[in-house]
């Protein structure tokens, strides 16, 4: 069953002269095994939003159902609710407290109230599940890991507690490429085997855009876009406006177009920009095959990328053929674009 | 959102209590609670009243607000009021109920006392009412310098309470913080009795400590690369000034002292 | 000081314990007065040990550091060097000592001892110098990442540094914070001749920089304009550190036969070199 959010709306200390709202009329659906990538910059209400999606925070107006329940009302178990949506938190290694690395992930379990082999066994899995090797570090202090290893104890520890939803706020920040690289490659390989429902916070389109099926794009406490990676970077201009930008393969098509080069629209992964313009240069011909062929020298990140637009493909590469044509018109495309997307995948 | 949150009850204004000198705030408050100590009998209490109420007006401070500050000691009065009441003894009585007796003396007592803490706490808070912590630390930091050749740590003193008043905020959030990130994990810190509520904070409080340390490591080394090395030979910019102002301020108080002191003996 | 490098890093080694492998293994490096210089390495790379090689807050264990000539390992020169090379730290909150901007940027003025009425231009230049002036009076906790970075760079300026190291300054900070904190110091670098050591993981601003160096276990494995630098990129994966998108793509095109010019790192340049490439083959 989905989570089903209805006209959040979210005020930071109504009635007193600091009362500020942090999220304006919310409304979206969101499918089971979906992955969620929530953009937006710092104060855009992103990190207020999911925490309402947990029962962390109360809406103001509006309510929340998660698998139909409506966790906003009186009498429901929020432990039910935190057993269902798992969230990890910014610099989730801060709050890590426990002498050993199991005893910490079974803190979850515990509160759970589940049996001691259950959550012995739910620890060892949780560990396998962000990398770690159990019988090497359970034993150990979680206080002399290093910094990448805290972070992959910290996640265990709620995905110890099985959500069918699991939130991760911001899980790359602070991190060296290297760390952000193998988070990123664990939370991608999590969703794909555990099929559970991620949704990812993030600052950073190059981080979100190669594992999302869809994104949601925040703006002041409004979700002003919904749609896949490629929909959602047609709007380069909507998205500079409200400093978020597109990934680099996207803005260099849009400047190509600019400069009156026919670059199609809708493409961002690097691959498929190289081969649009290989066709250009009549080294390739132009098959939408090509683009999701993985390519040797692409990192990680880049393979997962190409996996995860599959769905999205076939759709975004009729549109992306018919609005080739016409660079202007994406370029100059009205604000009526975004709300648009965003209704679509409210409806969704 | 609790970040927010105003520290101590300082209300920033911009009266000329505002903008008296910290030292002389803290001498003449120093003084009014000799003056309050002073006083014999409960008529007398009429001069800190007046001292209390022209102050409290030219600060702009309202009534209400003067007696939001007796409010937590509400309790501790009604218990100082009751039990010299009842059992102060005495020989003039006006009331007899049992062993309890209500005499003259006892009422003259309940009163004086129950008056002298009044004052105390109103007096004092036109103080923190009126002064920032950081002018407050600054004019502790002054007036203690002559204790340095006890070596005693005034500067030191100072600096602890100006790096507590800047963290105060961002540990609060980082509670707020940590809190809220084990309640998602299924933390409850609500519920169960006093054993439970208390084993439940240790979740809370073992990050929370590790994160204290962490920062203080850091700003000390922040501290150092900015040159830092203790009170020796350094300048302020917060450079303290009396003015005509703290004049008048000091010959108000020291009047009211004399008053005090000269007409319970003469009268 | 008249010196012409201001830091001069003379084989210089640190270990943290006696035992312990070396966190910088005999580095050599100057850097030139008013250069910007980027040092790039992934976590344990031993790039913010060599930040606080370069301030006196860890004395080498071997070879020796010279800030504007002064040997960091001899006490008499302490303050003096760390009064020349200005530090800002990665944590925001963890460098702000006062419960006011303005106050904090004195800090460092207070403990040199620079008389009262001289702290007060000092310290309005600053904030000016890094547009903070509006917040002059704010306390800090109510300041967003990127404004308490910029205040911690107004603290460093007010002392007049003739360099200033940043290990990390924007890792904890949002996208536009970074370009905030990025740009203010790129400008104080250009616009006042100030020297800049910048240490970071993020690549789009070393690219940006004048010279790039990339550490790896402790010691130097790339030096070079970013155009050379960036231009390897196997290695720099290799390296554990991130390529810019458009070197990574440049590359590519390139094995598939377009005929593109090395040192392509940015959008601009690459829109540039395929619009020259895409019409000198359609002709």
């Amino acid at each position: 069953m989905p989570i089903q959010v209805e006209h959040l709306t979210h005020t930071y200390l109504p009635g007193s002269p600091f009362s500020a709202t942090a999220i304006h009329d919310l409304c979206l659906t969101i499918e089971d095994g979906e992955f969620i990538g929530v953009l937006g910059h710092t104060g855009s209400g992103k990190t207020t939003f999911v925490q309402h999606l947990n029962g962390l925070l109360k809406p103001t107006v509006g309510r929340v159902l998660v698998d139909g329940t409506d966790i906003t009302q009186k009498g429901v178990s929020l432990l039910d609710v935190r057993k269902k949506v798992g969230l990890v938190f910014q610099y989730p290694e801060y709050q890590l407290f426990e002498e050993t690395v199991a005893k910490d992930v079974a803190f979850g379990p515990k509160n759970m109230g589940l049996s001691k082999v259950e959550i012995d066994e739910r620890v060892r899995w949780a560990l396998v599940q962000v990398g770690l090797d159990a019988a090497q570090v359970a034993d150990s202090s979680p206080f002399e890991l290093s910094g990448g290893q805290m972070r992959r104890v910290a996640i265990a520890g709620v995905l110890a507690m099985k959500p069918k939803t699991l939130i991760l706020d911001e899980p790359t920040a602070g991190l060296d490429p290297r760390g952000r690289r193998s988070i990123l490659e664990m939370i991608r390989r999590l969703h794909a085997e555990t099929h559970m429902t991620v949704i990812m916070v993030s600052h950073s389109m190059d981080d979100i855009a190669p594992l999302a099926t869809r994104l949601l794009v925040m703006n002041r406490g409004e979700l002003v876009m919904s749609g896949t990676p490629r929909e959602v970077f047609r709007h380069r201009n909507e998205l500079k406006a409200i400093g978020l930008g597109v990934p680099q393969g996207a803005e260099l098509c849009w400047r190509l177009r600019e400069a009156g080069v026919p670059m199609p629209d809708g493409l961002y992964t690097l691959p498929e920009v190289r081969d649009a313009i290989l066709a250009l240069a009549g080294l390739r011909p132009a098959t939408e095959a090509d683009a999701v062929q993985p390519n040797a020298a692409q990192s990680s990140d880049a393979q997962s990328r190409n996996d995860q637009v599959d769905a999205a493909q076939s759709s975004a590469a009729q549109s992306s053929a018919a609005q080739s044509s016409d660079a202007q018109s994406s370029a100059a495309q009205s604000s009526e674009g975004p709300a648009d997307a965003a209704r679509k995948g409210a409806n969704a | 959102m609790l970040k927010d949150i105003t520290l101590g009850q300082y209300l920033p204004g911009n009266t000329v209590v505002h903008r008296l000198d910290p030292r002389t705030k803290i001498l003449l408050t120093t003084a009014y609670i000799v003056l309050i100590f002073l006083v014999t009998s409960p008529l007398w209490y009429v001069v800190p009243a007046l001292y209390v109420a022209l102050a409290a007006r030219l600060a702009g401070l309202s009534f209400g607000q003067m007696l939001k500050s007796v409010k937590p000691l509400r309790l501790l009065l009604i218990l100082t009021f009751v039990l010299n009441l009842f059992f102060s003894g005495g020989t003039t009585v006006w009331v007899r109920w049992g062993i309890v007796n209500i005499t003259r003396e006892g009422v003259m007592l309940a009163i004086h006392f129950s008056m002298r803490l009044i004052f105390l706490v109103v007096g004092t808070s036109i103080l923190t009412l009126t002064t920032s912590p950081v002018a407050l630390s600054d004019g502790i930091e002054i007036l203690l310098k002559p204790l340095k050749v006890f070596h005693f740590p005034a500067h030191e003193l100072a600096m602890m309470m100006t790096i507590a008043l800047r963290f105060i905020p961002t540990l609060i959030e980082e509670t707020d913080k940590i809190m809220k990130a084990q309640q998602a994990r299924g933390a409850d810190f609500e519920s169960g009795n006093l054993i439970a509520r208390a084993k439940a904070m240790v979740p809370l409080l073992v990050p929370l400590f590790v994160s204290a340390f962490r920062r203080a490591g850091e700003l000390a080394m922040a501290m150092e690369a900015r040159c830092y090395h203790g009170g020796e030979g350094r300048t302020r910019l917060r450079v303290l000034r009396f003015t005509a102002d703290d004049a008048k301020a000091i010959l108000v108080t020291v009047a009211a002292l004399a008053l005090v002191v000269a007409g319970q003996k003469l009268l | 000081m008249d010196c012409i490098n201001p830091i001069e890093a003379q084989s210089v080694a640190y270990r943290y314990e006696e035992d312990a492998p070396l966190a910088v293994d005999h580095v050599t490096l100057s850097i030139a007065r008013g250069a910007f210089v980027s040092v790039l390495g992934h976590n344990g790379s031993g790039k913010s040990t060599l930040a606080k090689l370069m301030n006196a807050l860890y004395l080498p264990s071997e070879g020796c550091v010279l800030v504007c000539g002064l040997d960091t390992a001899k006490e008499e020169h302490l303050w003096d060097v760390r009064r020349h090379a200005g530090m800002v730290f990665q944590n925001p909150d963890n460098q702000i000592v006062a419960t006011v901007v303005r106050e904090d940027v004195a800090f460092g003025l207070e403990n040199l001892g620079v008389p009262q009425p001289e702290m007060v231009p000092r310290i309005d230049e600053a904030l000016e110098a890094v547009k903070m002036t509006e917040y002059a009076a704010a306390a800090p906790h109510m300041l967003s990442g990127g404004q308490k970075q910029r205040v911690a760079v107004a603290g460093v300026l007010a002392m007049r540094p003739d360099v200033m190291i940043l290990d990390e300054a924007t890792a904890m900070l949002d996208p536009s914070g970074r370009e905030e904190v990025f740009s203010t110091v790129r400008k104080l670098n250009r616009e006042k001749g100030i020297t800049v050591v910048w240490i970071t993981h993020f690549m789009e601003e070393a690219a940006l920089s004048d010279r790039v160096v990339v550490l790896h276990h402790g010691a130097i494995a790339m030096d070079g304009a970013p155009r050379e630098v960036f231009s390897h990129v196997a290695e720099l994966k290799t390296l554990g550190l991130d390529v810019p998108p458009m070197a990574e793509l440049a590359g590519m095109l390139r094995e598939d036969g377009l005929a593109l010019p090395a040192g392509i790192l940015t959008v601009d340049d690459m829109t540039k070199e395929l619009k020259a490439c895409l019409s000198r083959l359609n002709t």
